[in-house]
């Protein structure tokens, strides 16, 4: 599909689904009752009064609800309502519509690495089998995987297996996860960024370049602060696609000698003077990027009149939202105060 | 101008004996509007209403057994006898409705577990029948029976080696039903694996043995039993409702007659033994207010308020016609004591707006009918404005020739009555109609203005009759203007300097000093308070809005004439879909008929009713009257 065909009748009905879906959001209200409630099954009844989440809780019994079970059906819930709409109208042709598909399947790989270097076997307990038929490889074979051999084996067929292959190591020893994940989150977004090319959409391609941003600013400071990594260790780890922050911007800030110097850095640049303008706390420069890409998404949602951009912008704010749940769950299962939980939070 | 009901203030005297029956005869009356004659004197306290704990027993009585309640006449009681009364009442209907309750529970609680275990009968008919007490007697397997997400039954393949075997009995939308067998040294680590695959177990009751089909069919015949059982309980209520229904309204309406004349009690003041009420009544009633304490001693003294009172409570007085209109102008707020009633004003001008924006025979005649059968038959006021605006939606219909959208129905009748300027087609005569909307509203706009003028010379608000943009200096102002601009348009000589400087720069000067000017005329001075460049400043854009409200006011009565294009113009679409139905074009007439005139008579209602407040109300008209509310016993309002 191309840019000028975005505009017709279908896609206008796609996009107007999409924002009286969005019309079902929770709420600040709705975020203050969940984060007041005691119980993990107080939070599943709760959820389950509301328009946006009555339909996947229908037939449970939220007084008996295992923690893990509800944020499996929460998730689940949102991949199906992804591909819902992905599938209405027949939008799903374009690549940009199975950006899901792709995170999924990289993330379970690299879960996979992971439990392989630890040598563990409990994968099976978290994947997402219901994604199985949407996937390029059978996810039920992952959960068998056991060495890397055995993981290329299964990716044969798959444009991951000359991504990986080259990170077989010498003799049984840990596999570089560090190096493979930085290979397929590229790929990832080279891939994403083609498909908003392919689509003339040059907001769209603005947001995938700011999660880009964000990913690399986050995971620099999160370096910086637990493991103060040297300048090159920094550089290495990161996306290597820049964007609104130009390469020599992030090179300062990846030379800054401790947390508080790379916030100082932050704060001159273009997310650093948005957030000062929003009025947010650099005591978090993590919550303060997320926050800053949330507004954006916000803002080119409620203006969205072109599928794709409307479908990425609204299937990211459900993701945030997503995210805000599992956040309040865990901290009630936790028994964090509601002070501490509301920081978590991305909200309005 | 409609009026105001001219009110007398009220005081009535009599000794503390005859408060009860003075209250009550006020109550019944209809027409008095108490005051708060304790007003001031922080002294009084509220003492508790005596009448509170039975009334609010037999509302909860009313609860439990769902009667609705009905005034009806009453005699005297005994206050203690009714409250024992009434808690025997509230004692039988508790009985019958904790025993429902239990029934019910029981019953909601059988039948979640019958769901549970109809599972055991297996999901088809050659499904095997598990004999319960074999199952869970093995002497070396362990047995479950449970539920688990289908998501985790996907995921049971992985866990083929370990030693347990999940044997599927039936599944529902979100989880699959089955039991579980593992050998019993192997049971802990089998139940981890359920765990991590949000296994939730099913407890099966000891009493559960052999054939499960027959235990779940014993299960169903006592559910039904119970089912019956609440049935019978529900009938024992509905007898005892039925039984007491008159008895409960008789003690009802005793009750909170006495209870809300004891809290009337709280206005009253005491001195000694002599009581004073005070309140307002209209003067026309004074005669016969005054005839309903003959046989009692109190001494009723009214007068007549006094000019600057804001207490006095106002009850608009109304012709016939605009009467249901007076809801508008309560819904904006209600004149004060001593301004004038504008309902007379919005009932014209509401109707025949309404009637040139919605103009059509047929549907104006169904909103006529509609109108009746509300206002009639379900006693809404919003049905009576409907009749009115039907009859003028019909009138303005005959004169476009327009019936249910068809435009040239009424053209013979015309012809043969030799009337040619008529109908007038509004479609054909686009400029027209949008030059007579503009002229309504010119015409509006200068009635409501000497409206302003008239009611500011009445309070002596010179300022507001004479200086201000809705004054005087605005009439000038805006009238010459208006000449002006239509002589240049006809081609006309009107105009000159004296004429600008007189009837254009003058009155706009004068609208500038308003407020000095204002304080001159009620002969405080001519001073301008604060900084002179404040006052320049602020009233420099003052008078730029004055002429940018003048400008858009006028123009806003364009949508007038934009209802009339929209309303033939969506009829005409309408008939174009009408006639590409075929063979169901009369349906499409009528749904299409239907759709316009609900969309449409309900946005000209709304944007009426913004011309009213917004163009009219707002040069003249302030609200911030008191109701008049007459006490009375108020039997819709339950005690809870």
């Amino acid at each position: 599909m191309r840019a000028e065909e975005l505009y017709s009748g279908n896609m206008a009905a796609t996009v107007a689904k999409m924002h009286a879906l969005y019309g079902h959001r929770l709420k600040t209200e709705d975020y203050n009752q969940l984060m007041s409630c005691s119980a993990v099954t107080d939070v599943a009844g709760y959820l389950k009064r509301t328009r946006a989440y009555s339909k996947p809780l229908e037939g449970i019994d939220t007084t008996l609800i295992h923690r893990g079970y509800l944020e499996d059906l929460l998730r689940r819930n949102y991949f199906e309502n992804y591909f819902s709409l992905a599938r209405f109208e027949k939008v799903a042709d374009d690549e940009i519509y199975n950006y899901l598909t792709i995170k999924t399947e990289i993330d379970e790989i690299l879960i996979c690495i992971t439990h392989i270097n630890a040598g563990t076997d409990d994968h099976i307990k978290t994947l997402p089998i219901y994604m199985n038929r949407y996937t390029c490889f059978d996810l039920n074979h992952l959960a068998h995987v056991r060495s890397f051999e055995a993981l290329l084996e299964l990716l044969r067929k798959t444009p991951y297996y000359e991504m990986l292959a080259r990170y077989k190591p010498v003799d049984g020893g840990y596999i570089n996860y560090r190096a493979c994940e930085l290979t397929l989150r590229t790929y990832y977004f080279r891939r994403l960024l083609a498909a908003a090319a392919d689509l003339h959409d040059d907001e769209l391609a603005d947001h995938i370049c700011t999660l880009i941003d964000i990913i690399n600013i986050v995971n620099a400071f999160r370096m910086k602060k637990h493991y103060h990594a040297p300048p090159e260790t920094v550089k290495a780890a990161m996306i290597p696609i820049y964007n609104f922050l130009p390469e020599k911007r992030f090179n300062a800030l990846y030379e800054a000698d401790d947390p508080d110097e790379f916030t100082a850095l932050l704060s001159k640049t273009i997310y650093g003077r948005e957030a000062i303008k929003e009025g947010l706390s650099f005591e978090s420069p993590e919550s303060a990027m997320r926050y800053i890409r949330y507004k954006r998404l916000r803002r080119s949602f409620s203006m969205a009149t072109t599928p794709p951009l409307c479908f990425f912008t609204y299937n990211h704010l459900k993701n945030i939202e997503l995210d805000n749940i599992i956040r309040i769950i865990e901290g009630i299962r936790y028994q964090l105060p509601v002070t501490e939980i509301v920081k978590l939070l991305i909200t309005d | 101008m409609s009026s105001i009901e001219k009110m007398l203030r009220c005081r009535i005297t009599g000794n503390e004996s005859d408060c009860e029956s003075t209250l009550r005869r006020l109550s019944d009356s209809g027409i008095f509007h108490m005051e708060n004659a304790n007003e001031g004197n922080s002294s009084v306290s509220k003492t508790e209403n005596p009448y509170l704990d039975p009334l609010r027993q037999l509302s909860g009585l009313c609860v439990l057994t769902g009667h609705k309640f009905a005034a009806t006449d009453y005699r005297e009681n005994d206050l203690g006898q009714i409250s024992a009364e009434i808690a025997s009442m509230h004692e039988r209907a508790s009985e019958l409705s904790d025993e429902l309750k239990k029934i019910n529970d029981q019953i909601n609680s059988d039948t979640s577990f019958l769901a549970q275990i109809s599972h055991l009968t297996g999901s088809s008919e050659n499904t095997s029948v598990i004999d319960i007490s074999q199952a869970f007697h093995c002497a070396n397997i362990k047995t479950r029976f449970g539920k688990m997400p289908h998501n985790s039954f996907e995921k049971l393949d992985y866990y083929a080696e370990n030693a347990f075997y999940f044997h599927e009995y039936g599944s529902d939308k979100d989880f699959c039903y089955g039991f579980v067998f593992t050998p019993r040294s192997k049971l802990a680590e089998t139940e981890r694996v359920l765990e991590s695959l949000y296994f939730e177990r099913i407890y099966i009751p000891e009493a559960l043995n052999g054939d499960i089909r027959v235990a779940v069919s014993d299960l169903k015949t006592k559910i039904a039993d119970e089912k019956k059982a609440a049935a019978d309980c529900r009938k024992a209520m509905e007898d005892f409702r039925n039984t007491n229904a008159a008895r409960v309204n008789e003690l009802f309406t005793y009750l909170k007659t006495l209870y809300d004349i004891s809290e009337l009690r709280e206005n009253v003041l005491f001195e000694g033994e002599i009581f004073t009420i005070m309140g307002y009544i209209p003067r026309s009633a004074e005669d016969s207010f005054k005839r309903l304490f003959e046989d009692i001693k109190v001494d009723i003294y009214t007068e007549s308020p006094p000019d600057d009172s804001a207490d006095v409570p106002v009850k608009l007085k109304c012709s016939k016609f605009a009467e249901p209109f007076s809801m508008f102008v309560e819904l904006y707020g209600l004149p004060s004591y001593k301004d004038l009633n504008p309902t007379s004003f919005l009932a014209v001008t509401y109707t025949l707006l309404f009637g040139i924006m919605f103009g059509d025979l047929g549907q104006g005649f169904l909103v006529l009918l509609l109108g009746i059968f509300l206002g009639h038959k379900k006693k809404m006021t919003l049905g009576r404005i409907m009749e009115r605006l039907g009859v003028s939606s019909m009138i303005f219909g005959t004169l476009y020739g327009s019936v249910f959208g068809f435009e040239e129905l009424l053209d013979p009748l015309y012809e043969s009555l030799g009337i040619h300027f008529l109908p007038f087609h509004a479609i054909t005569n686009i400029n027209n109609v949008l030059y007579t909307a503009i002229g309504i509203g010119i015409v509006i706009i200068l009635i409501s203005i000497i409206i302003n003028i008239i009611m500011g010379l009445m309070k002596k608000d010179y300022e507001r009759a004479l200086f201000s943009n809705n004054g005087i200096a605005g009439l000038v102002f805006y009238g010459s203007l208006l000449i002006l601009l239509l002589g240049g348009m006809l081609g006309l000589k009107v105009g000159g300097t004296a004429y600008i400087l007189l009837l254009i720069v003058l009155p706009l000067l004068v609208m500038f000093f308003k407020e000095p000017l204002g304080d001159l005329a009620a002969g405080k001075g001519f001073h301008i308070e604060g900084k002179l460049s404040d006052f320049i400043a602020a009233n420099f854009f003052e008078c730029f809005e004055y002429l940018l409200g003048f400008a858009t006011n006028t123009l806003s009565f364009v949508r007038v004439g934009g209802f009339v294009l929209s309303h033939a113009g969506m009829m005409s679409v309408v008939l174009a879909l009408s006639a590409m139905a075929g063979t169901a074009s009369p349906i499409v007439l009528i749904i299409g008929n239907l759709f316009v005139m609900a969309l449409e008579g309900l946005l000209s209602g709304i944007q009426v009713l913004r011309l009213e407040y917004y163009e009219m109300f707002s040069r003249y008209y302030n609200g911030g009257g008191k109701p008049f509310k007459p006490v009375k016993v108020n039997f819709s309002e339950m005690i809870s």
